[in-house]
């Protein structure tokens, strides 16, 4: 009989546990000190970057989602039919083919035809055209309502030719043709089929995982992190570089710094310009500046005096210090804006300054229009009433409610008194939608392709459309016809610039700044580039950790 | 007693349902509707805001979809769907109440043994300099919000000398290791913000422990135990520490709802997925099926921990049980 063993000789739970509490700091995983060794000389594979976001994602399927950073994770995980690239300054952007391996248009422009990769999806079923005529059907699904939807009002259909070429039929030729039918990224039939369209937005999207992008969704904890893996099946060799991707969610941008700082963090993205500073003193962390589709303005509401003017309006521009802004509230990371056509933008007209902060050229010109400065407090009368207006943006945006205090000190200095509401968002938007301001402070973020019609043609004052300042142009309004009748986009140019000038002139809105966003990447990271500013992991693949 | 805790039972269910129905409606009556939280900036057509908002049934009045709300719980126990996460709600509590009952469990287990440990030596070493130590420590800790607390610590802790990570809840990839690893990598995790929280809170109780302690050491069983010859340990841990402590059992049983509640300013900093987070992106988000829901759960818990608190004193403290029996004639 052999005897019991001897149970002393093996440690207890108990001192299993503590050996471990022991253990963990030394883990390879447990990275809590600043400066990481910068390791391997040359780019290799494996390993995990940890990125930081303020944001969770709030749902896994791009066309329920409404949250650019859900949509930029998504975007890994789902191929669009080629990727838009980041080359727009001179000329409209170009592509890369992703699913699609090529694609040609009919001679009359009307039929734009696909050939798709001889690629599969995750689980093995081979990417077909079925899946690209399935994901437009939702796309354009009124049940799903996609916020970017308007992308594929021109396309009538798409066809399923044979499983691997698919054509999208246009109610007429255009020049974001292939940019429209781009948008969104393709999805599996045979996964995302099984849910009714009717029931996309009540349908928990974590638990299908099947994708054709780099990486593939591994875990969600919600609220905590997000882990995403390498998808094996990803058409191209050796990428992605990285075994895994973690997201770690902490809500407050002062405490993902800090975890950056402590090397618990590689990438964090979305840094205000105060941390940028902060970071950007430490060891190994470089700051990433990139350029972002959106900008901040001020609307003048042209349906009420004095702003029906547009010289008043042009007072008004002149006498905000938009440099002094983009300097001290935006420390450097952005630029006066000249326009609704950023400076990024192939359309854009280099030869457009925007107005110069002349406050005196301000005061003249509303002395020339009748406002007179009252003895003693020096407010702007005319015919016995001060000037006074009330400027409002959405509560709790920060920056601009900095903007809106500097606002209503240079307006003061001009004799102009403005008195500051923060509203709301959707108390925001009731009173600009009914025209019921006098001016508002808000922010454009273009996500798809651009239109002007809604904003600033005659026919869309609301209710019609989005030109909630009340702007009148007959001018403008026969442009705008002219841009939607270009053949190309070297057609368009010109009639951009156009329009760029009438604006500088009407003034319908204070175009304020466009704004960078700021990345921190941390001393472990290499080839964290951003080159497609719209969709800044849109490299990921080719970023890798030194170890 | 077995009357008492049916009835006192009987009454958390009204009244949280009460509190539940008072947030509900006084945010469902606030201006802002999920989705303006959802599309931000973003110029979308009216039409498509509308499809949203039908998607969701928010075009629907808001005390029709307040009645559908209570409705669903009352018959299927359903508590809605979260517009902010895409999940059903009760899911997306599931997945917030364990690691706040992990911080708030270890936190409190360190305000109570902090406190009563501060309390007694303060007590004991009562008008020394390790008791005028004690109260300046104290007052400090008390006074100073949690969240700087947070930052100093993962400044001290973290950054300057790294014993503790800075943030979540377990390492990276920590989720293939054995497990009295994992064990051991949630507790390294946990012991910042469980410390903080519970420093923090363990100040106020170690000043209530330090006076109910002085106030029992002038009773008279003590001092006829003294004069009985009992040894100063005994009398200090044995008899006055077991008497002042009653107090302080009424006062963990009110702290019960910390545990579901959770702390949001340690979980913001820290980056800890628990209910404070939960509930405070919920409000932002206008998400009022979790907040409606997440109030439900605290207001059970308040009630249940408040009759926790009473029944724990009538166990440990026999003149109460005595004062609860009906007095006959």
């Amino acid at each position: 009989m052999l005897p019991p063993p001897a149970r002393r000789a093996r440690p207890g739970r108990a001192g299993l546990l503590l050996l471990s509490i022991l253990l963990v700091p030394a883990l390879p995983g447990c990275r809590s000190g600043a400066g990481e060794p910068p390791g391997a000389e040359g780019p290799h594979r494996g390993g995990v970057a940890v990125l930081g976001s303020i944001t969770d994602v709030d749902a896994w399927n791009e066309y329920v989602s409404a949250q650019s950073f859900a949509v930029g994770l998504l975007r890994r995980i789902h191929l669009r039919l080629a990727q838009e690239l980041g080359d727009a300054a001179e000329h409209p952007a170009s592509f890369e083919p992703l699913l699609a391996e090529s694609w040609s248009f009919s001679d009359d422009r009307l039929v734009l035809t696909f050939r798709l990769r001889e690629t599969r999806w995750s689980d093995g079923v081979p990417i077909t055209a079925s899946d690209v005529r399935f994901t437009w059907r939702a796309q354009t699904s009124p049940e799903v309502a996609w916020v970017g939807a308007d992308a594929k009002r021109l396309i009538r259909d798409v066809v399923a030719v044979d499983p691997r070429t698919v054509a999208f039929h246009f109610e007429r030729a255009y020049p974001d043709q292939l940019a429209d039918a781009c948008e969104g990224g393709i999805l599996p039939e045979h996964v995302h089929g099984r849910v009714p369209l009717s029931e996309w937005r009540t349908h928990d999207w974590s638990a299908e995982r099947v994708g054709s992008g780099p990486f593939l969704l591994e875990r969600h904890s919600p609220g905590a992190e997000i882990v995403l893996s390498r998808n094996p099946l990803y058409f191209r060799e050796g990428a992605p570089r990285l075994d895994r991707l973690v997201v770690r969610i902490v809500p407050d941008a002062g405490s993902l710094l800090t975890q950056l700082l402590a090397g618990a963090l590689d990438y964090v993205e979305g840094i205000s310009p105060e941390d940028a500073a902060r970071a950007g003193t430490a060891p190994g962390v470089r700051i990433v500046a990139f350029d972002v589709p959106q900008f901040d303005y001020v609307g003048w509401n042209a349906r009420r005096p004095p702003f029906e003017d547009a010289a008043v309006r042009r007072a008004m521009t002149l006498a905000v210090d938009r440099s002094g802004i983009v300097e001290q509230l935006l420390r450097g990371y952005g630029r006066v804006s000249a326009g609704p056509l950023l400076s990024f933008w192939w359309m854009k007209d280099p030869g457009l300054e925007p107005w110069p902060f002349d406050p005196a050229r301000a005061r003249e010109i509303l002395q020339a229009r009748g406002f007179s400065p009252r003895p003693g407090d020096g407010v702007l009368v005319r015919n016995g009433r001060p000037f006074e207006i009330e400027i409002t943006t959405n509560a709790g945006n920060r920056l601009r409610e900095a903007v809106l205090v500097k606002l209503q000190e240079q307006l003061r200095r001009i004799g102009v008194v403005a008195r500051v509401r923060p509203l709301e968002m959707k108390a925001l938007r009731q009173k600009v939608s009914s025209g019921d301001f006098d001016a508002y402070l808000g922010g454009w973020r273009f996500t798809g392709k651009l239109d002007l019609a809604p904003v600033f043609g005659s026919d869309a004052i609301p209710p019609a459309g989005g030109n909630v300042v009340g702007y009148r142009s007959a001018e403008m309004d026969r442009l705008l016809a002219a841009l939607r009748e270009a053949a190309d986009w070297k057609a368009m140019k010109p009639i951009y610039a156009a329009i760029q000038r009438r604006l500088h002139e009407d003034q319908p809105y204070t175009f304020l700044y466009e704004t960078q966003r700021l990345a921190a990447v941390g001393p472990r990271l290499r080839e964290a580039d951003i080159e497609i500013p719209a969709d800044p992991l849109a490299r990921i693949e080719r970023w890798w950790v030194a170890d | 007693m077995t009357r008492l805790l049916v009835g006192r039972l009987a009454a958390c269910v009204p009244l949280a349902l009460g509190l539940a129905t008072l947030v509900y409606l006084s945010l469902e009556w606030a201006p802002g509707s999920p989705v303006d939280r959802m599309l931000g900036d973003r110029p979308v057509p009216d039409e498509v805001r509308q499809r949203i908002e039908r998607a969701y049934g928010l075009d629907r009045p808001a005390l029709s979809r307040y009645l559908a709300w209570i409705g669903d719980l009352a018959l299927r126990g359903d508590l809605g769907w979260s517009v902010s996460r895409s999940q059903p709600v009760s899911r997306v509590l599931a997945q917030a109440l364990p690691p706040t009952l992990l911080l708030s469990g270890a936190a409190l287990a360190v305000h109570f043994a902090a406190g009563i440990l501060l309390g007694a030596v303060s007590a004991r070493y009562r008008g020394g300099r390790l008791d005028r130590a004690l109260e300046w420590l104290s007052l400090f800790l008390y006074a100073m919000p949690g969240f700087w607390l947070a930052l100093m610590a993962i400044l001290c802790l973290s950054l300057l000398a790294p014993v503790f990570p800075p943030g979540s809840m377990r390492s990276v990839g920590a989720e293939a290791w054995p497990w009295p690893l994992r064990l051991a990598d949630v507790a390294w995790h946990t012991a910042l913000p469980a410390g903080v929280l519970g420093l923090g809170s363990a100040a106020a109780t170690s000043r209530f422990v330090r006076a109910s302690l002085l106030e029992t050491l002038g009773e008279r069983f003590v001092q006829s135990a003294r004069a009985r010859g009992a040894r100063l340990r005994r009398i200090f841990f044995v008899h006055a520490l077991r008497n002042a402590l009653l107090p302080v059992v009424n006062l963990a049983g009110l702290s019960l709802p910390a545990l579901v509640s959770g702390s949001l300013a340690i979980e913001v900093v820290f980056g800890w997925p628990g209910m404070g987070r939960l509930t405070y992106e919920a409000i932002l988000a206008e998400d009022l099926p979790v907040v409606a829901s997440g109030t439900l759960l605290s207001a059970i818990l308040v009630l249940l921990g408040s009759l926790a608190a009473d029944v724990t004193l009538a166990a440990a403290d026999p003149r109460v049980r005595c004062a609860a029996r009906p007095v006959s004639p």
